[in-house]
């Protein structure tokens, strides 16, 4: 080569050949035209290979779909219809016919040509017509009447022409008579052939769809969705559906697809197919498919069935199974149908993309991991598994829950609320923590507690109570020294003092009995029964009784049981109405020995009088925030301890610090939380170092200190989380963002969204749903009562529920009733018990009623509400009839087993129009009501009163029961 | 093996193989051109000089040419293609990308940032570059070297442009390409860009390392700091006013005469100025020669 330069270098200019050079470049620069075209069409469009392989699954199916529905329908009968259609068809071809088709072919030619002819006297007419105007116009009387009279003789050709046509036309329906039965009936023969025949049409048809496909991208523009960062209106381009074809495809679910799956990605699947014959293959593939895709059981034996005589086969397959089975499910996600496709009814990606939802580089079709958006620069990543449900709240606002969807996110936002995550962080929609405060006042704690049980508490809460939702601090010993310190100065300003001088001795056994009947289980745990939930809901919703007997003086708590707000105004702890009898024997019960109690430990404090510690106890008070969850004196203006949470969601991985945490850990951690326990969390967005917006989360929750370094103190407490705790709390905060959505794709707020949601709150925070089933949820004292009465359906026994309370009772007497309950049935054990709610606390649970059942308020004196007395004798009938007096007994209780309300009281308390309603259907409005239904179906079974009017017949037993209320109740 | 991976990582980014090409050719040229006029002036008389004689355009310059643009039409249609344009995330005014660099061919005058005011290293000192470069032809009296390679003959010229471009033009842009990272700190070859990475700042002034405060106690700047930074400045320049009185008598100066003479020497001392100016950062982290109430040096 070099030689050759050499030698060519001295060869003058003039003599050199250079078309060896130019050929070379000549066909290097051809080649490179080529690979840029291949480039451009094939390398830059992999999801031209997605939507091939769609089309040709799709053709697949649909072909083994067609032979299905061929060999399903009626094939006799279409062949015996099939034949009749060919002897009419042979009718149709036959000589006579084709010579009457001839002659009808001829006279239609006579009358195109009669049509012309007669066209053209007509223009001549308009021309003749417009001689005639003008003439006229100009005073030409000589040649208007010229005109004039050649106009009217060409009218008369062309009616001539046009009655000539007229004829032939007649002659043609004359011909086409004769034929026109048989067309009709193969007209009809091809119909019934084709009704037959439908399923399989309808396939075809779509086969002919799928042959036909263009190849494009497809997708969905939301025009002005977004904000771009620089605050302009910006659309947002979804290109999803480009790959993801079969989302709503039914062809794309079920076991052909699964089997197909199988087949084509996975080595067992081709082994199957490959080795056995056909009529082995498909039941070993169907039972593969569901030991994949279906619920999680052994399928040897099935397999060892299906195999027939190579069962020893079974356990190689399913060996082989597992080995794609990242592939296999991928190709279903990639082609299948979307898992939950009433939800996409109300989100039709047609109209609201994928994007909204998932997130992801929804335009990006370069790669999986662009369109994914597992990339550096993508700030949305896709979000996997739950985390999804993160994204309900950019255009539905921030929600107490989304039922029967974002079960997580739900669940993240009561462990949120439960706690108390909003008392050092400030967030959108939740109460306000100098307002509301998720633990207990410690205004007037030396009154309850002791120093040393407080210092023991403090120092690691689980250890004195395993259910509590108290953190643990990490604290040391003397900093715990200097908080009781301060607690128990600031407490001493406290004025409260219990009321009894004595305390009557009680009687534990009495206090068990009252414990476990009047109502105490449907908020608190004891060692008997034991709490459900983590949440603060349910019988885990106030302190756990069975250990307190170390903790609580029998002073203290006597008067507390009698009156929780004379200690603390601001409890949600409810006055049971509790005589000093019972309330002496709960207490004895509770401060029993139950085994549980943990002994406050033997610390001597420095000084408990000391300013000094005092004030150190205030500064570590003020760094940790202790007085978000409690009310302390000296902490009124304090404001939240820690960062905000409102955007929290948004924020990207360089705005977290990740400490010294090193990178393999959080390798191991991430697979961890990806693999062990089921929770899939999002690519690393910056891959140097495995670092994601999820792993950071979910790590910090389960261990809050984790990023703390010598330069970076961290404060956030311990909460003990379960990895499902913290898996939903993180599904929730990642919700939180303030993206801006345009108006019109966004949900707008609405009075009756906002008054569902701070019902839900409501009955929430004072865990109303402790003990009444409300919207589907709670009512959870059920079980204990089953449990202590030894019966198997409790419904009877338990808080009505109160779903439909809204549409049932009157608004003056619900406000009279959570002010002071009154028994409504008496058999019950367990007391309604008198709250103490405020008159906006009031309104609340008000408006939420109303608006769960769907009425408005309306301002209406239920008093004046007159009964119809012409339907008082039909009423008074049909009431001896169903018997109502023999379970709405009226004074006397016998037998709790088969009773219902004092019928007296429904004038005063019900909604008149809520009775017919009721009757008409007791058991939708109250599932597993003992009132029977009376009117089946809206039907009468009484006919022959009021004219078998059952809509009347309801109304005449309101009015009946109306009257009754206008007695007093004796 | 993770250090060579992060070296290729930055080596390899799409928007940074003009520059890596720029290293290459530049290097290769300049290799090029020394043998030729080490080999020129070894031999007396330049190799040039027997080349003879000229051809005529057409056909034979416009057929190289022809096949020229097909080898150029080649590599660009590769290129365009086969590197993706280097797109990162959508432009947020409240987030802005670290480390935030020039385009390539000013990462040179970027980097002088770091060791000037911007007044200086984004105004004074390319204006006289510009100027500088205008200048050359007025100010260069001597008539060799031309149409051959030669060093013996004009060493003057061929060191200070290999200076001016190679070292503080080309090797600048090459330190702010592979060099600067997050913050625009120093990262060695293969070092990880940390955007978290902390180095000290602990530059003082040089008036304060001959125990001269900059700033008195109420913080207004210190008028003999003022007056110390502006007789070391004075002395520098004065540098070419002692040489031009110690040698003026030699044929060179006496040739150039003395416009010519002070254009060219103050144009080198200038340019000089920016590496004294790194040196003394690097070794006794000067932050300021002079400081002045108006303007910094």
């Amino acid at each position: 080569m070099l030689g050759w330069l050499k030698k060519r270098n001295e060869t003058p200019v003039e003599e050199r050949s250079y078309s060896g050079v130019y050929a070379f470049w000549s066909g290097v620069l051809f080649l490179t035209t080529i690979w840029a075209v291949w480039n451009e069409v094939e390398t830059r469009r992999p999801w031209m290979v997605y939507l091939e392989e769609f089309l040709e699954m799709k053709s697949d199916l649909l072909h083994k779909q067609i032979a299905d529905a061929r060999q399903s329908i009626d094939n006799d009968a279409v062949n015996a219809l099939a034949k009749q259609l060919s002897e009419v068809r042979a009718k149709l071809a036959s000589a006579d016919a084709q010579k009457m088709r001839a002659q009808i072919d001829a006279l239609k030619r006579k009358v195109v040509d009669y049509t012309q002819q007669r066209g053209f006297e007509k223009s001549k007419v308009d021309a003749e017509n417009y001689t005639y105007e003008s003439s006229a116009r100009e005073k030409d009387s000589k040649d208007a009447t010229e005109a004039r009279k050649e106009r009217t003789d060409l009218e008369k050709k062309m009616d001539e022409y046009q009655a000539k046509a007229d004829a032939v036309e007649a002659q043609i329906d004359s011909i086409t008579a004769i034929m026109a039965p048989w067309s009709a009936e193969a007209k009809s023969l091809q119909a019934q052939i084709d009704s037959i025949r439908a399923p399989v049409l309808a396939l075809e048809g779509k086969l002919d769809f799928t042959k036909n496909a263009p190849v494009e991208i497809k997708q969905v523009i939301l025009e002005g969705y977004d904000r771009s960062n620089w605050g302009m209106t910006k659309s947002r381009i979804d290109r999803c559906q480009t790959c993801h074809m079969g989302w709503s495809d039914s062809t794309f679910s079920g076991t052909d697809f699964e089997t197909m799956l199988l087949r084509e990605y996975s080595a067992a699947g081709k082994y199957v197919e490959r080795t056995y014959g056909a009529k082995i293959a498909e039941p070993v593939l169907e039972v593969l498919a569901s030991a994949e895709f279906g619920e999680q059981r052994d399928y040897t034996g099935d397999l060892e069935n299906a195999l027939g005589d190579k069962k020893g086969d079974a356990g190689m397959l399913l060996a082989k199974l597992t080995t794609d089975r990242e592939k296999v499910m991928g190709m279903k996600k990639v082609f299948g149908v979307h898992p939950d496709l009433p939800l996409l009814k109300q989100h039709n990606p047609e109209k609201f993309g994928c994007t909204s939802c998932h997130a992801g580089q929804g335009m990006a079709l370069s790669s999986v991991e662009q369109a994914h958006g597992f990339e550096e620069h993508w700030d949305s990543p896709l979000l996997t598994s739950h985390y999804v449900e993160g994204s309900c709240t950019v255009c539905h606002g921030q929600r107490m829950d989304f039922a029967p969807y974002a079960k997580y996110a739900s669940m993240g936002r009561k462990l949120y609320i439960d706690f108390g995550c909003w008392g050092c962080h400030d967030n959108i929609n939740i109460p306000d923590f100098k307002v509301m405060k998720q633990g207990p006042s410690l205004r007037s704690v030396t009154a309850k507690l002791t120093p040393q049980w407080m210092y023991t508490w403090i120092k690691f809460p689980k250890a004195v109570s395993h259910t509590t939702r108290m953190p643990m601090f990490y604290l040391s010993d003397d900093e715990v020294d200097a908080v009781v310190t301060y607690l128990a100065q600031a407490a001493d300003s406290s004025t409260y003092k219990p009321l009894a001088a004595t305390v009557p001795a009680g009687d534990p056994v009495k206090g068990k009995y009252n414990v476990e009947h009047l109502g105490c289980l449907g908020c608190h745990a004891t060692k008997e029964y034991p709490a459900t939930s983590r949440l603060k809901e349910g019988n885990s919703f106030g302190p756990y009784l069975s250990n307190l007997n170390t903790k609580l003086s029998k002073p203290w708590l006597f008067d507390w049981l009698r009156n929780p707000k004379h200690y603390n105004p601001k409890t949600r702890m409810p006055n049971l109405r509790l005589t000093d009898a019972e309330a002496a024997d709960i207490a004895a019960f509770i401060l029993q020995d139950h085994g549980e109690g943990v002994p406050a430990q033997d610390h001597q404090f420095k000084d408990l009088h000391s300013k000094e510690i005092a004030d150190q106890g205030f500064k570590i008070i003020s760094t940790y925030g202790c007085y978000g969850c409690h009310e302390i004196k000296g902490f009124e203006n304090a404001s939240k301890a820690s960062v905000q949470h409102t955007d929290f969601g948004k924020k990207l991985v360089q705005q977290l610090f990740w400490g010294t945490v090193p990178e393999d850990t959080l390798t191991k951690i991430r697979r961890y939380f990806a693999d062990s326990v089921g929770l899939p969390l999002g690519k690393a967005v910056n891959a140097h170092h495995d670092e994601d917006w999820f792993t950071w989360t979910i790590l910090k929750l389960k261990s809050p200190r984790i990023y703390q370094t010598d330069a970076i103190v961290q404060r956030m407490p311990s909460f003990m989380m379960s990895d499902t705790e913290a898996y939903a709390l993180s599904v929730y905060l990642r919700s939180m963002r303030k993206d801006y959505i345009a108006p019109r794709w966004s949900e707008p707020v609405t009075a009756v969204q906002n008054d569902l949601d701070s019902g839900r709150f409501f009955v929430h925070w004072n865990n109303c749903i402790g003990c009444h089933k409300v919207e589907n949820t709670g009512g959870w004292v059920q079980d204990r009562i089953k449990a202590v009465e030894g019966v198997a359906d409790a419904q009877y026994l338990s808080p009505p529920i109160i779903t439909h309370e809204g549409r049932k009772v009157q608004e003056p007497w619900l406000y009279s009733f959570l002010r002071a309950p009154s028994p409504i049935r008496p058999w019950l054990k367990i007391r309604m018990p008198t709250f103490g709610f405020t008159d906006s606390m009031y309104t609340v649970a008000q408006n939420y009623f109303l608006a769960m059942s769907g009425v408005t308020y309306e301002t209406r004196s239920y008093a004046d509400f007159q009964p119809d007395p012409e339907n008082l004798a039909g009423g008074n009938i049909l009431f001896t009839k169903f018997q109502c007096i023999k379970c709405h007994q009226m004074g006397k209780v016998t037998d709790p087993a088969s009773l219902a309300p004092d019928l007296r009281l429904a004038a005063g308390r019900l909604k008149p129009e809520f009775i017919p309603e009721w009757l008409r259907d007791p058991n939708a409005l109250a599932p597993g009501t003992r009132m029977p239904s009376f009117f089946p179906e809206g039907q009468s079974p009484a006919p022959d009163i009021l004219g078998g009017d059952a809509a009347r017949q309801m109304r005449a037993l309101r009015d009946v029961v109306w009257t009754l209320g206008k007695r007093k109740p004796a | 093996m993770e250090r060579l991976s992060n070296f290729l990582e930055i080596v390899t980014q799409p928007d940074n193989i003009p520059i890596v090409l720029l290293l290459v050719l530049t290097i290769f040229y300049a290799i090029l051109a020394w043998k030729k006029a080490r080999r020129n002036d070894a031999a007396g008389s330049p190799a040039e000089a027997a080349q003879s004689d000229r051809v005529q355009v057409w056909p034979y310059l416009v057929r190289v040419e022809f096949i020229a643009a097909l080898i150029v039409m080649v590599i660009l249609t590769v290129w365009s293609f086969s590197l993706n344009g280097p797109l990162e995330e959508a432009a947020n005014p409240t987030l802005t990308p670290n480390p935030s660099k020039a385009p390539w061919y000013f990462l040179g005058l970027q980097e002088m940032l770091v060791y000037f005011d911007p007044w200086i290293a984004g105004v004074v000192l390319p204006t006289l570059i510009i100027v500088g470069l205008i200048a050359i032809p007025y100010i260069d009296i001597n008539p060799k070297g031309n149409g051959y390679y030669t060093f013996k003959e004009r060493k003057f010229a061929i060191l200070t442009y290999g200076f001016g471009f190679l070292v503080l033009w080309v090797l600048l842009i090459q330190i702010g390409t592979f060099l600067r990272g997050p913050g625009w700190n120093f990262f060695m070859p293969g070092e990880y860009w940390d955007p978290h990475k902390v180095v000290p700042l602990t530059n003082r002034d040089l008036s304060e390392l001959f125990g001269i405060p900059t700033k008195l106690v109420d913080l207004s700047i210190n008028p003999v700091a003022t007056i110390f930074g502006a007789v070391v400045c004075l002395a520098y320049l004065s540098i070419p006013v002692i040489y031009w009185r110690m040698k003026r008598g030699t044929p060179i100066l006496q040739q150039l005469g003395f416009y010519r003479y002070f254009t060219t020497a103050y144009l080198f001392v200038l340019m000089t100025a920016l590496p004294i100016k790194m040196i003394l950062r690097w070794t006794l982290n000067v932050k300021y020669i002079l400081v002045t109430p108006f303007f910094n040096i």
